[in-house]
């Protein structure tokens, strides 16, 4: 999942500052080809930059442009993402709810949910959740039979076990405040038992729905996790074996610090600190030319003191 | 292998007049010019001739930009990218990426050119290097590298800050 930081040097092109902006001034076609290269990572920068980027990249709900653009972007993150978002969801939310480390609400940093909850609609921390969730003891009476409709899927209701509050065995139902709202104040408008019925029925029909596409989503994440963790051990696994490999091409050598030449001796190398914390790092970067010549530094320096 | 190079060289006789936006006439190779899909086309539905097609939105100097790089390639049978794959914009050889070493307005007109003339390969290369511009980069830095203004309200641009964070982490 680690963000590619390899850039490439050689085709950077060291040029003169242009005189006029003319980047903003492609057609959006161009500029759906440009970012199909980027990482969201990039597009996120790009979205910063000016306000017609941010037009391009932020209104996803009303422009297939940024919808376009978020969704190439999801074949360029490690592992790529092969799902479409659900129903209702845009593309650049979706990568938030599976890429982002933010409330979706306040936007704050180190304020993480711990799992996507795909039930409702945005992700959010624990405080913002509490503004917009709430659980069915806390409504009133009177929203009872929108309740029971939403309760059979998950879309807005939510069962959530709270050992602080809860003993284990009681489930308690939390559902999407805004919708509830929202259906209730339809349904209260409508002034026949007939029509109140056929809303309701359709509510539990349009949640059976919903709830499929929940459990769906849930599956695909998991073995998305999966995939990512696979990938993570790999890439340990490479650095550790291009540690080593180094190093033994190292100690083919001799070292000679002018005066003299030592010959390494393996016994020593194996028990140094520095050899062991390289091999048992568990980084996801690559390990350049430079972190080489670092640990190199570090080991003859043990090894001959 | 026989045909393939018989038909290249028949294709090698025979010349296409362009015309840039200024009027100025350029001559190519049939096969040089043909790596332009619209070209093509309009060769195919014009048939033999002699008139030179005009080119009203391509400028002279781009133009033989243009005629560079498909000389360069006129023997690369261009594979198009599968789109499903990941985009990947390290793969620029060293000519490519030599001959994208020009200022940033004659890159946007490039890419307006290979877009208009249809040469999938020389839109790819130049979207290519315009995102290796991007990458990695802050947004300061990106409207630093193309000379563009920050237009936000300085409210604006704190909204807008908070909410394009959420991928910085990872």
């Amino acid at each position: 999942m680690a963000h590619k930081k390899v850039r490439t040097s050689k085709s950077q092109i060291s040029q003169p500052l242009p005189e006029n902006d003319v980047f903003t001034t492609v057609p959006p076609e161009i500029f759906i080809k440009i970012c199909s290269y980027l990482h969201p990572k990039d597009l996120a920068s790009l979205n910063t930059v000016c306000r017609l980027f941010n037009d391009y990249l932020s209104s996803t709900e009303t422009s297939s442009t940024s919808n376009a653009i978020w969704m190439n972007s999801k074949k360029n993150i490690l592992p790529p993402i092969d799902i479409s978002p659900p129903e209702g969801m845009d593309e650049r939310r979706f990568l938030m709810n599976i890429y982002g480390k933010r409330c979706q609400k306040c936007w704050e940093k180190e304020r993480m949910y711990i799992s996507v909850e795909w039930e409702f609609p945005l992700q959010c921390c624990l405080q913002c959740r509490n503004s917009v969730v709430k659980s069915r003891t806390e409504f009133s009476p009177r929203v009872l039979p929108i309740l029971r409709a939403l309760q059979s899927h998950a879309c807005t209701c939510i069962s959530v076990s709270d050992p602080k509050r809860t003993p284990k065995s009681i489930i308690v139902l939390e559902y999407w405040l805004p919708q509830v709202q929202d259906n209730y104040d339809e349904y209260s408008q409508l002034n026949t038992i007939e029509l109140k019925r056929n809303f309701l029925q359709s509510l539990k029909e349009r949640s059976r729905k919903k709830e499929a596409e929940v459990s769906k989503y849930k599956s695909w994440e998991k073995e998305y996790k999966k995939k990512c963790e696979k990938m993570r051990i790999q890439t340990i696994k490479n650095r550790r074996d291009t540690i080593e490999s180094r190093v033994r091409e190292m100690m083919s050598e001799c070292y000679d610090d002018g005066r003299k030449e030592y010959k390494w001796r393996w016994e020593i190398v194996f028990r140094l600190k520095a050899y062991k914390n390289a091999l048992n790092s568990t980084s996801t970067n690559p390990f350049t030319e430079k972190s080489w010549k670092l640990l190199r530094k570090k080991i003859e320096n043990a090894h001959y003191r | 292998m026989a045909t393939g190079s018989t038909s290249t060289n028949i294709s090698e006789l025979k010349k296409i007049k362009l015309t840039s936006s200024e009027g100025t006439e350029f001559v190519v190779d049939k096969d040089v010019g043909e790596k332009s899909i619209l070209l093509k086309n309009m060769l195919e539905d014009v048939g033999e001739n002699d008139m030179a097609i005009p080119l009203p939105n391509v400028t002279g100097p781009i133009l033989t930009k243009v005629i560079e790089y498909c000389t360069h390639h006129r023997d690369d049978f261009f594979i198009s990218q599968d789109d499903d794959n990941k985009k990947t914009s390290d793969d620029i050889d060293e000519w490519d990426s030599e001959f994208c070493k020009v200022d940033q307005g004659t890159l946007f007109e490039l890419i307006l050119a290979a877009n208009y003339l249809d040469i999938k390969p020389l839109l790819d290369l130049t979207c290519k290097t315009v995102a290796n511009m991007i990458k990695g980069k802050s947004p300061e830095e990106i409207r630093k590298t193309f000379n563009i203004a920050n237009d936000f309200t300085p409210e604006e641009e704190i909204q807008v800050k908070r909410e394009n964070e959420w991928c910085e982490e990872r």
